[in-house]
């Protein structure tokens, strides 16, 4: 198990490496340099700031560089917000965007599971299809249509719940939640359906019925654990999913998370900060679809990672 | 010999010709017995085909603005059947306008993907050994990169616009497409035929090219069935950022933005998009699941 862990943590290192290379290097051929919205100014003070940034050197050294930087958490000053760092921006969104996120994968697991358990218990009769249609709509209409559609019925129309922002309370995190977890609900219980109709025909389940346990343990006990692999594999991309999604999320909620300072960053070209989002969601997806596999190896016996 | 083969051949004896059943055609019969997939077909065609012709029947300019009727409400009477802006451009054109612009971005992007997969797959497949070893490590490092935040860096670096979208996007959407052919291709290059071509003396890349290649086309063609929408998804997720297409061209995306904007006071300028789009991308996935279905022995 250790070894595992430790192996799958050293192939980590090139991918994370590819990522950090390829921000790099894309923003650097990118157009335009970090001060050109200043006023004009002199050469002597251009070759100061460049200077100070560091901007002089020759390439392989600024990345080494920035390389260096980026193990210590440290991503640079952002070119827009003069006075903070890259860190102290992503530090000070995340664990805005890490609550929504988590909540929203709490809420689309259960559900979705449990929605999808129900489908296949029921395969072929008209509650399986409606969650089944429920399903591909939530995976066909893009959360940039929903999220608005959700402030037009709930914000406006009904009242119930504030339109966007964020002041920490609860009624601010219930439309974004519930924005962020539809898709994820669809897709998992679509896929929990499939895992679990094959696996409530298998040989130990018609056993378990056979000798004479109940509906309800045989499916906890047995049918469940067998039925879930797929969708507990299925985690790692919703991750992807749902940090990309809060992208959507947090502009159209205004929500101060990373999401929105990335997608400010990327529209104001404050190159160090779009780099640094990058990197910080790609290690994040390492971590996640590394936590997803460590606990499949748990509780799937038949794979073994030798 | 049973007795159903004795008479089919004593049926052919009488001179009537066995039609040879082609994949293809057992494909597309069991496709077409799928109602959803041919729902979602024909969903598509009329989207399309509006989409296409619509611009040259409408009596309105999707730019021009008339200040006499701003943000009109969806009526069949005075002709803007779905309304229109808060500019007073009619929302129809404006919505057709913008799916060519999607549906475009779709086609193309997933054609630049499917080019640059089919090639490189084959060629880590059919060299195998270290090429294939390298090739594939770095399918897999991609792999692992948030896809959508590349595309925003790349174009970035390309500059924002149309065919910029369709570079980046297909520059990041051909892995899958690689992965299917080069598994194709491992299968298919120990097959007799391809022995025959290298003893003949055929060239490495000339076989790839004219045997290797037409051989993986049937699960490249499902493959990107399933790509179209996920191009159009992101074409609008980017535009939707305002990140995408820019003004004064505009996209479905660009066209749920500016109605998030405005829903307020303008229902219909986020719904009327958001519609096109969800039935864009519902046909395309049923369409989609229609042909694996048809075409996926696996799964049958």
């Amino acid at each position: 198990m250790l070894r595992y862990l430790l192996r799958r943590l050293l192939v980590s290192i090139p991918t994370l490496f590819a990522i950090i290379a390829i921000s790099f290097f894309m923003i650097r051929i990118a157009p335009g340099g970090p001060f050109d919205a200043n006023r004009k100014a002199t050469p002597e003070v251009m070759a100061n700031l460049n200077k100070a940034y560091h901007l002089d050197e020759p390439l392989p050294e600024q990345f080494g560089r920035y390389l260096w930087g980026v193990l210590h958490l440290d991503f640079g000053p952002s070119f827009k917000y003069r006075d903070y760092t890259v860190s102290e921006l992503i530090f000070r969104g995340f664990p805005i965007s890490l609550e929504i996120g988590l909540w929203a994968m709490l809420i689309s697991s259960t559900i979705g599971i449990s929605l999808g358990t129900f489908a296949a218990l029921k395969q072929n009769s008209a509650w399986d299809y409606t969650v089944m249609t429920i399903g591909m709509t939530g995976i066909a209409i893009p959360t940039f249509v929903t999220a608005p559609i959700y402030q037009l019925v709930f914000g406006l129309a009904l009242g119930w719940l504030p339109v966007a922002g964020w002041d920490g309370g609860w009624q601010h995190k219930i439309l974004p939640i519930l924005a962020l977890s539809v898709p994820n609900i669809a897709a998992i219980s679509r896929l929990t359906r499939g895992s679990m109709i094959e696996s409530l025909r298998s040989n130990h389940v018609r056993t378990a019925r056979a000798k004479g346990l109940g509906v309800r343990l045989t499916v906890t006990r047995h049918a469940l654990l067998g039925g879930l692999l797929p969708t507990l594999a299925y985690l790692g991309p919703a991750t992807a999913g749902i940090v990309t999604g809060s992208v959507v999320i947090e502009r159209a909620f205004a929500i101060p998370g990373i999401g929105r300072y990335f997608v400010e960053a990327a529209s104001n070209r404050d190159y160090t900060l779009v780099m640094g989002t990058v990197i910080f969601y790609g290690v994040l997806i390492i971590i996640a679809n590394l936590i997803v596999d460590l606990l499949y190896s748990l509780v799937d016996p038949k794979v073994r990672y030798e | 010999m049973s007795e159903a083969a004795f008479e089919l051949i004593h049926e052919t004896d009488h001179g009537a010709t066995v039609a040879g059943r082609s994949k293809l055609k057992d494909g597309f019969g069991r496709m077409r017995r799928n109602r959803m997939a041919m729902v979602g077909l024909v969903v598509l065609a009329i989207i399309v085909l509006a989409c296409a012709f619509g611009p040259f029947v409408l009596p309105f300019d999707p730019n021009a603005s008339d200040f006499d009727s701003i943000s009109i409400p969806p009526a069949f009477a005075g002709g803007h059947i779905f309304g229109t802006d808060d500019l007073g451009r009619d929302l129809l054109a404006r919505v057709l306008e913008g799916g060519r612009t999607s549906l475009l971005i779709g086609v193309l992007a997933t054609i630049v993907a499917i080019t640059i997969g089919i090639s490189y797959g084959s060629v880590a497949g059919f060299f195998g050994g270290a090429v294939d070893t390298v090739m594939m490590r770095i399918v897999d490092v991609l792999y692992s990169l948030p896809f959508l935040f590349f595309v925003i860096m790349l174009t970035m670096v390309l500059g924002r616009g149309i065919e910029s979208i369709l570079i980046a996007i297909g520059a990041l959407l051909w892995l899958t497409i690689a992965v299917i052919v080069r598994g194709q291709t491992l299968s298919l290059k120990h097959k007799e035929f391809i022995e025959a071509a290298r003893a003949g003396g055929m060239r490495p890349f000339a076989i790839v090219r004219q045997h290797i290649i037409p051989n993986t086309i049937g699960p490249v063609i499902v493959y990107a069935s399933l790509l179209v929408p996920e191009v159009i998804l992101g074409e609008s997720f980017l535009s939707y950022l305002g990140l995408g297409v820019q003004e004064p061209q505009s996209s479905w995306g660009t066209l749920i933005d500016g109605g998030a904007q405005a829903m307020d006071t303008a229902w219909w300028q986020l719904v009327v998009p958001g519609l096109f789009l969800a039935a864009t991308l519902f046909s395309l996935n049923f369409i989609a699941d229609g042909l694996r279905d048809a075409f996926d022995p696996k799964d049958r």
